[in-house]
């Protein structure tokens, strides 16, 4: 990239108030930051009827960090039968062992699983879902084939927690 | 107004060269934690994911290749569809702009701009406690590129209209900009005007078409969709559901 290309990109971020734009061509990475504007205004009318909304950068997404546990006592799709766990599916679709035919299963049985590892994909409507598990364990079974339908809290897998 | 109703695309990342933005943003948002709304730009797919083993073609930097970050932990997971339902209105709406009264939806989500197709949206959630952790959205929009080797049925903005020139760069900020409106109005609990919208959008509504289910042909018009976006048909033995993967329409 040539320094006049970069003083341009420079001036264009600073006047469209983009806040980041990182950029990559083979080797060369730059990566630029506009500090002075803290998120421009857009106005379109429609959405002046809409109310404000909290910063999104305070949400952050659910960390990873209950013990199992706890998992297993809160209202989760998750049942205790003996000293195994079945995990439950969320919702109603297709399940999926793998993320694609030619790739392997996400989990087999005597797996060792972390709680937040993703288990299965369930794909509802042409939206696929990836299922994290809510407990860590071992995979003891497999209670559902590949790309069969399940049902809301149908049973996918037996797990024998740590 | 809050400066925050424009959180897609305040951070922006472009690669000249990836096997699949879907792939590129989940590696990158797995190794560290990504605000939401930050956009991936590609100039060029290697491998362009469509749903499962279908691929998404497009020629180097004729056309839009993105996704999107978002966090939509405020939806509940049977209300997971709506999702699908606000970005097919954004880029419905993207197209609407350069060409009024052409673009629908396709049921689930693929746009079609004078019967061919000229976008694909793959969402890929993450789930935990029954909630969408993360999701990761992937539009393909066809602009520039003038010929489909491998597809009778896409089309792109400048093969529907060859009179005017197309600026990549002026349909990228007109698509953000809907996806933020669509987006705002999501997480403003819109989610039953949003719905009627779409069935309102979708492609063959109300006419009469042939659909295949399990290898059977049959006549039925489309009325709409159920809660959780199920395709409603009216045909000869009263109204039937479908599911994704269930039903195809000749087209």
């Amino acid at each position: 990239m040539e320094i006049k290309e970069i003083r341009e990109l420079i001036k264009f971020v600073s006047q469209s108030g983009v806040s980041e734009v990182e950029l990559e061509q083979g080797d060369f990475k730059l990566s630029i930051k506009n500090v002075n504007s803290n998120a421009p205004v857009y106005m379109q009318a429609p959405m002046q009827q809409m109310q404000a909304y909290q910063q999104p950068q305070v949400q952050q997404a659910p960390q990873i960090s209950a013990p199992a546990v706890e998992s297993v006592s809160a209202p989760t799709p998750v049942s205790s039968e003996g000293n195994l766990i079945t995990i439950k599916s969320p919702m109603i679709g297709t399940f999926y062992r793998s993320s694609s035919p030619d790739k392997p299963s996400f989990v087999n049985v005597g797996d060792e699983i972390k709680t937040g590892k993703v288990i299965c994909i369930i794909e509802a409507m042409k939206l696929f879902n990836e299922i994290e598990s809510e407990i860590g364990g071992k995979i003891v079974k497999v209670l559902v084939e590949n790309a069969q339908p399940v049902e809301y809290d149908q049973p996918l897998f037996l797990v024998e927690p740590n | 107004m809050s400066i925050n109703t424009h959180i897609i695309g305040q951070k922006y990342i472009y690669i000249d060269k990836v096997q699949s933005t879907n792939i590129e943003l989940a590696m990158l948002s797995n190794h560290s934690e990504r605000p939401e709304g930050l956009v991936l730009r590609a100039g060029f797919q290697t491998g362009g994911k469509g749903q499962f083993e279908n691929l998404w073609e497009s020629n180097n930097n004729e056309n839009l290749l993105l996704s999107i970050l978002l966090k939509p932990d405020f939806l509940e997971i049977d209300q997971v569809f709506s999702l699908n339902i606000a970005i097919s209105l954004a880029v419905k709406d993207t197209i609407l702009f350069f060409f009024p009264n052409q673009a629908y939806i396709k049921w689930s989500n693929d746009i079609i701009l004078n019967d061919k197709k000229v976008s694909g949206i793959l969402i890929e959630n993450n789930i935990l406690e029954k909630k969408i952790s993360k999701s990761i959205i992937g539009i393909g929009l066809n602009v520039l590129q003038q010929e489909f080797k491998n597809s009778s049925q896409a089309t792109s903005l400048a093969i529907q209209d060859n009179l005017y020139t197309f600026d990549l760069e002026l349909v990228y900020d007109k698509l953000i900009s809907c996806l933020n409106f669509r987006y705002n109005e999501l997480r403003s609990g819109w989610l039953v005007k949003q719905k009627n919208e779409y069935i309102q959008s979708l492609y063959k509504r109300n006419l009469d078409s042939i659909f295949i289910s399990d290898q059977n042909e049959f006549h039925g018009k489309i009325i709409g969709i159920d809660s959780s976006g199920r395709l409603l048909i009216e045909t000869e033995h009263g109204r039937q559901t479908y599911q994704n993967g269930q039903i195809k329409m000749r087209y």
